[in-house]
């Protein structure tokens, strides 16, 4: 069994290492061209014929104007069919990964983003890492590290493959491209991010290197499947976890983003003025945590409980490792929430202050309900009400205010306290470090919240296509639409969980058998030893 | 070249004796102090956990409780001459006691032999 899964994983890395060096032939995005061959496709392209008349002082300044205001530079360069008419320096002339010319990415738009890429890196390495790692027994915190360390290299190979173009990837015409127009997006368009350069892809960012959103992007589509390993921490095999991350990639969280995210999808609100739903996810309420925490709880009903669960001491066995490890996540968060808004703009500025307040209203008030419930507050009390707080203020960051983030922060609190505190115990569910308590309800309440205290003030980018929706009332349509984001979000993860978990449970099993369960994954599954003496 | 039977070894009526005392942790250096007071400079110390009548504690970590019933302790161990026995645990139950539940036990066994690695000095000159 061993060697058949060794032989598929060796054929599986020849047929990419084959494909891949027949990919320069063979593929070619419909209307990208490659970038050695500049020369050719300027020939070609209607837009740039051979002498442009300069641009004026003004129509330049005007250019310059957009970086601060993270407006579309080439906007002042066209005429009314949209084509550009006069040469202005700040047009590069790379192609972005939809085959138009695009500016030079700017410098400070550029500069947050890629900070924030290492930033939300850090989060998962080590910062998931320590705070999962700090809550399970001795004997299994090094299978947590390895499992994180694992998703973090599958997923990338995963992303430069397929995942970027998938959620991201075209031109926008869903017809021509999208497996399933809105909701699945094409795996081959963006293959090994081709054509993907240092020249920013307008659907997304106008200032910001197409490659830098896409690190950025790789960056949430690791943790998300890290997450996962919250809730089934110390009773599933390693390579049960690898067979299983990598198809629920290709099933689940690549749909899910281009639903939400991709310039077509069929619920991104904000940007697709043809979508379906009219809902809004600034940074992943709904693709990071929903989809993880719900997935989380289906994997650990499936799977069982731990051996010794409600007998044996599973105390944590570091709260000082899980200590380090929130404040990493709160500090890395700042990227994920703030880089977001794809640049150093007003909407990021928004994004960290509202992410700063919920999160330390959430940290203060879940150890408060504990020292008035229980009697007394707890460290794991603050780390677990400060990652409740960030999850509910990711889908919300860029479009509430404040007062908002307050709210959100308080009940975020509570609710997931109370998730975790009483109906953990009610219904019984083994969900070992609370990956369905804090992400998915915290990310589902966010998700509404981020409905009812949307307002235009704080995101004049909500005027575009969701006029209708956000009304700047409590009770404004937008929230029907997150409700109903919500809802195809359970629809999409919980039943291709299911089958995608007894795909795994046929191919590999599941959990080690009892011994190794109780020996610790850490020396059956990796030879290692996380402390010794 | 020595014979086995040096000096060191002494036929004495009574043989050494092992005192195994489990203390509070919190009490060792008060313990250690009262037996430099008689002269015994060397023992064995070892962090164990354990209990008698006094009840463990409950942790809550997100609301799962857990009754934790073993509580740290520590061991002392010390071999001494049978003459100095009865000093030696008076001083230890002494110094060790606060008057509240969880103060401890104190052991006393036989020990047949006693050697000085160093200079492989046997039986009331080892100890």
């Amino acid at each position: 069994m061993k060697k058949y899964f060794l032989s598929l994983a060796l054929m599986a890395i020849t047929a990419l290492s084959v494909t891949t060096l027949r990919a320069d032939d063979t593929n070619a995005p419909a209307a990208a061209a490659d970038t050695n061959a500049v020369a050719a496709a300027t020939n070609a392209a209607p837009a740039t014929p051979a002498p442009l008349p300069p641009a004026s002082l003004d129509q330049r300044i005007g250019a310059l104007e957009q970086y601060i205001e993270n407006g579309d530079p080439s906007a002042g360069l066209k005429d009314t069919n949209g084509n550009i008419t006069v040469q202005d320096p700040i047009m590069n002339s790379l192609m972005n990964s939809t085959g138009s010319v695009a500016p030079y990415p700017g410098p400070g738009h550029n500069a947050w983003l890629l900070t924030s890429t290492a930033l939300v890196l850090f989060m998962t390495l080590p910062g998931l890492a320590l705070f999962y790692g700090g809550m399970v027994r001795k004997k299994n915190v090094l299978s947590v590290l390895a499992q994180c360390f694992l998703i973090t290299g599958l997923v990338t190979i995963l992303w430069v493959y397929v995942g970027y173009g998938m959620i991201f990837g075209g031109t926008g015409a869903a017809d021509k491209e999208d497996l399933v127009k809105g909701i699945v997006g094409n795996p081959g368009i963006c293959w090994m991010l081709k054509n993907v350069t240092s020249a920013p892809n307008g659907n997304y960012s106008y200032w910001v290197s197409e490659n830098v959103i896409a690190m950025f992007q790789l960056m949430f589509a690791i943790i998300t499947p890290a997450l996962i390993v919250g809730s089934i921490a110390e009773r599933m095999k390693f390579k049960a976890i690898f067979v299983f991350i990598t198809l629920w990639m290709l099933v689940v969280y690549f749909t899910q983003g281009h639903m939400v995210w991709g310039i077509n999808g069929m619920m991104n609100g904000v940007w697709n003025a043809g979508a379906k739903i009219h809902a809004m996810d600034f940074a992943g309420g709904t693709v990071v945590h929903m989809t993880s925490g719900y997935t989380g709880l289906v994997l650990c009903l499936i799977l069982g409980k731990r051996l010794g669960f409600g007998k044996e001491n599973f105390a944590p066995h570091s709260l000082v490792l899980t200590y380090i490890g929130t404040g990493m996540l709160w500090v890395g968060w700042y990227g994920f929430n703030s880089g977001s808004a794809c640049a150093a703009d007003v909407i990021a500025a928004n994004a960290f202050t509202t992410t700063t307040i919920a999160t330390a209203v959430a940290s203060f008030v879940w150890p408060m309900c504990e020292w008035l419930v229980k009697g007394k507050p707890s460290v794991l009390g603050f780390c677990s009400g400060a990652v409740a707080g960030l999850v509910a203020i990711t889908p919300a960051c860029g479009y509430v205010t404040p007062q908002g983030a307050i709210y959100i922060g308080i009940a975020v609190a509570i609710v997931c306290w109370f998730m975790c505190y009483k109906v953990k115990a009610w219904c019984g569910y083994d969900d070992a470090l609370d990956t369905f308590g804090v992400h998915a309800a915290g990310g589902t309440l966010g998700a509404i919240m981020t409905g009812m205290l949307a307002r235009n003030a704080v995101n004049p980018n909500l005027a575009t296509n969701l006029k209708a929706y956000v009304t700047d009332s409590l009770t404004q349509p937008l929230v029907w639409e997150q409700v109903k984001a919500v809802g195809v979000t359970l629809a999409l993860v919980i039943p291709s969980t299911i089958i995608l978990a007894y795909i795994t449970k046929m191919l590999v099993g599941l959990r080690p058998t009892e011994e190794v369960e109780r020996a610790g994954l850490d020396e059956s599954e990796h030879g290692e030893v996380g402390y010794h003496g | 070249m020595r014979a086995g039977t040096a000096k060191a070894v002494n036929h004495q009526e009574k043989n050494m004796k092992k005192i195994e005392a489990i203390i509070k942790p919190f009490k060792l250096e008060e313990v250690k102090d009262a037996l430099s007071e008689l002269g015994i400079e060397g023992m064995t110390v070892s962090e164990v956990k354990g209990f008698g009548r006094q009840k463990g504690h409950t942790e809550i970590y997100r609301g799962s409780e857990y009754t934790v019933d073993f509580l740290p302790k520590i061991k002392i161990e010390l071999v001494v001459a049978d003459a100095q026995k009865d000093a030696a645990v008076g001083a230890i139950v002494k110094s060790a006691k606060t008057g509240k539940i969880g103060d401890g036990k104190v052991f006393v066994s036989t020990v047949e032999d006693a050697i000085r690695i160093r200079t492989e000095e046997k039986g009331d000159a080892a100890v």
